[in-house]
């Protein structure tokens, strides 16, 4: 084994302090831009709950329907928030793991200006009616060539940092990011232009919107955060992973299963299409898991708030592929498809795998530009995290199986079915509003660090053009 | 693996991978789809006529299918067998067709199929498809020719969907042929629609239902999309388009449709799929209205 595996980190090194340093802007740029996202979902999302247990709310605005206001939360949490908030993840291992100063820095903040302009561009479309219809690819064409062109302005220094790279052997952290910068663009691209460009006909777009759906989550963010397991788990514990053959394994399967795994196993579709994606769903579970056992020796330790965020992603990972995968079985299949089972499991990927996974790498690295000095509030934010995620996700998936249930009996009636799964969505809005209470903190913390770098860069700037209060103590 | 173009070749081969069996294939067994008589005269699907097609895009736009579905699905079915012509076989050929063709019946079961008037011989027999049903039935089917008695079987789609009415079948893909756009729906927040324009044909109903939803639902969730009409005092003469039934208007006041409002419902009444395919069998209208009509003699008998 060597020693990469033992301490994943060229924090050792003279120069890391250089490659810090190189990294602080355009993480704050992307973090920042993150954490605005995050604050604009969840209230989208919030306001979409209220909708269902008051019809009467809101309910004379055209530009907020419970549709609208949903496509647009998840717009807003899988786009502006998870995979811009992942692109940061991605930039800091590769800065890290391979002790390379990041490159092209101005690149990636200009990526990010485009991207959540694209974003913000995106809402708005959906908002005033251009929807596309398909889920999660909502944004209309204009939001999402220019999302595109973000994404490649932020990804490339990244790909660019990568093969600059002074570690010449690869941290297994680093597959993962870097299959997942070109696995995201390709499903965007293809799917894209499949359904609104080329426009495929009928019920291929099932097929195409599923692929994508799946893609997206297993390919272009899972990774993500599995690469940021891998990296911070035995950073902080300082225990090597157990095998790296096993990660390689997961890796593969991952890759082979992951793009397979989107569409529903009743569909209209020809019924070998849904009955193989949902195998392959019952398989996801496998590459999960397999970090997981590789990196359970290392988590008993780690008491900062970074590593408990990681932690608590660890764990939503894997909860998240269990479910996943037991709903592909007939019996629970039956009942939790077509409810909102599935979309908390989507929260649950959201705001705990990515979320809780970003959230711990902002801390470790904002610690890192404070000096060592914490930021504020990190302990009330990640119980608010853990209280907010359990409450919104068991809510929704019971509220799910209440519903489900409910409708496997044509005796209940629909009306009667509703109220029993709407009920237990309280409890999941109440959840809601916490992971709100939440961003807002999380905004705050990465907002102060963001302003106290910029004075710090401000007083550098002045002191070296125009011989600022520094250059006079200097003198 | 410590080089970058492998994670690349291995990326980029994986993802090519499940492109071509999930997208391609489907599409190559799909793309040659036309439309198919549909046992009434007619071809089904057909394209929408403008109306709907504009209705489609409302209903997109404001994000319906978030909670409605368009995707029944089935268990499988349910077939009752019955004799249909004798042709002229004697009494004993007839017990040993019945015998063959159900051979749980006893002897008196038998005998009572066979001299009754209905002459069923099965009834809710459950298959999960109509291949597996012929096929039990395949020799009892070749002695019955031997004969010439004629069985007959009637059949209906099973699985709580179907049993809720919403729909005489399960949804496949020749439903979402003319589709602008594919929305199937994910979650069951409101009820599925697949179907609707043959559940609730009255446009007045839907008009009504979406300008003020627990008029038509009592306990309705369904928000209400008062956005889509427009209100208008009444002048010399009431619109003959003003929404009726509603309650707590003020006086003189009548709500009237808009465009959107007029386009959303024909694409609601437009989406129908009481059509019996190859890929997915429907009880055949015409039995369901002799059902009916029987049911209605019966209850003129009563009356």
């Amino acid at each position: 084994m060597s020693d990469e595996n033992v301490n994943p980190t060229a924090a050792d090194r003279p120069d890391f302090e250089e490659v810090t340093q190189s990294s602080r802007l355009p993480l704050l740029t992307l973090f920042s831009g993150a954490t605005v996202w995050l604050l604009i979902g969840s209230l989208l999302g919030l306001l979409a709950m209220a909708k269902t247990h008051g019809p009467g709310f809101l309910a004379d605005s055209a530009w907020l329907t419970y549709g609208k206001l949903k496509a647009n939360s998840n717009g807003a949490l899988i786009y502006g928030f998870a995979l811009q908030g992942g692109l940061a993840v991605s930039l800091w291992l590769v800065a890290a793991l391979g002790g390379s100063l990041v490159r092209l820095p101005f690149a990636i903040i200009a990526g990010a200006k485009v991207f959540n302009l694209a974003v913000g561009v995106g809402l708005i479309g959906v908002f005033v009616g251009d929807s596309t219809g398909y889920f999660w690819l909502e944004f209309p064409r204009y939001a999402a060539v220019l999302m595109l062109l973000g994404y490649v302005g932020i990804a490339h220094p990244l790909l660019l940092t990568f093969h600059h790279r002074r570690e010449r052997e690869l941290y297994p952290s680093l597959w993962f990011v870097v299959a997942a910068v070109f696995w995201f663009p390709w499903l965007f691209s293809s799917a894209y232009l499949m359904l609104e460009v080329i426009g495929v006909r009928g019920a291929v777009q099932i097929a195409v919107q599923g692929w994508y759906a799946g893609g997206l989550f297993a390919l272009g963010l899972l990774p993500v955060a599995l690469a940021g397991f891998l990296y911070f788990v035995p950073h902080f514990s300082g225990k090597a992973l157990s095998s790296r053959s096993t990660v390689l394994f997961s890796f593969w399967v991952l890759a082979f299963v992951g793009a397979c795994v989107g569409i529903p196993a009743v569909a209209p579709l020809p019924a070998w299409v849904g009955a193989t994606s949902n195998a392959m769903m019952g398989l996801l579970v496998v590459p999960v898991l397999g970090v997981f056992v590789v990196l359970n020796p290392g988590l008993s330790s780690g008491r900062s708030v970074a590593g408990k965020f990681i932690r608590l992603g660890l764990y939503s990972a894997v909860a998240w592929a269990v479910f996943n995968s037991l709903a592909t079985f007939e019996p629970i299949r039956r009942i939790t498809s077509q409810t909102l089972f599935a979309h908390a499991l989507e929260l649950l990927f959201i705001y705990g795998v990515m979320g809780a996974t970003l959230m711990g790498t902002a801390y470790h690295v904002l610690e890192r530009f404070l000096a060592g000095r914490s930021a504020a509030f990190g302990a009330w934010h990640f119980q608010l995290v853990r209280v907010g995620l359990a409450m919104l996700v068991l809510g929704m998936l019971l509220s799910g199986i209440a519903q489900g249930t409910g409708l496997q009996s044509p005796d209940v009636s629909f009306a009667e079915a509703s109220r029993k799964g709407i009920m237990l969505l309280r409890l999941s809005s109440l959840g809601e509003a916490l992971m709100l209470v939440s961003g807002i903190l999380f905004f705050v913390n990465v907002h102060r660090v963001c302003l106290t770098v910029g004075r710090e860069l401000a007083g550098a700037l002045c002191a070296r053009c125009c011989g600022g209060p520094e250059a006079e103590v200097a003198r | 693996m410590n080089r970058g173009p492998l994670i690349f070749l291995g990326a980029f081969f994986t993802l090519v991978l499940s492109w071509g069996v999930l997208v391609v294939a489907p599409q190559m067994q799909l793309r040659g789809q036309q439309p198919v008589e549909d046992g009434l005269g007619g071809r089904y699907p057909t394209a929408s006529a403008g109306m709907a097609q504009q209705g489609e895009r409302v209903y997109r736009a404001n994000g319906c299918y978030y909670c409605h579905t368009q995707n029944v699905s089935q268990d499988g079915y349910y077939f009752d067998v019955y004799v249909g012509d004798t042709g002229g076989a004697s009494a004993e050929q007839l017990a040993a067709v019945i015998a063959q063709a159900n051979p749980s019946l006893s002897d008196e079961e038998v005998r009572s199929a066979a001299t009754s008037s209905g002459r069923r011989i099965a009834a809710g027999l459950d298959y999960r498809s109509k291949e597996a049903f012929v096929k039990r039935f395949d020799r009892a089917g070749l002695l019955a020719e031997d004969v010439g008695v004629k069985l007959d079987a009637v059949f209906q789609a099973t699985g709580p969907d179907i049993e809720r009415g919403w729909g005489s079948r399960a949804s496949v893909a020749a439903d979402h042929l003319f589709d602008e756009t594919v929305m199937i729906g994910q979650a069951r927040i409101g009820p599925d629609l697949s179907n609707v324009g043959e559940r609730l044909p009255d446009e007045a109903w839907h008009y009504a239902h979406l300008y003020q939803p627990d008029s038509r639902v009592e306990g309705s969730k369904m928000p209400a999309y008062r956005y889509l009409f427009e209100e208008r005092s009444i002048g010399d003469e009431a619109s003959s388009e003003a929404l009726t039934g509603l309650s707590g208007l003020e006086e003189g006041v009548e709500i009237v449709p808009t465009d959107d409002a007029r386009t959303l419902v024909a694409y609601l009444l437009s989406l129908k799929t009481g059509s019996s395919l190859f890929e997915a069998p429907a009880p055949a209208p015409a039995e369901a209205e002799a059902q009916a009509e029987e049911e209605a003699v019966d209850t003129g008998a009563e009356e």
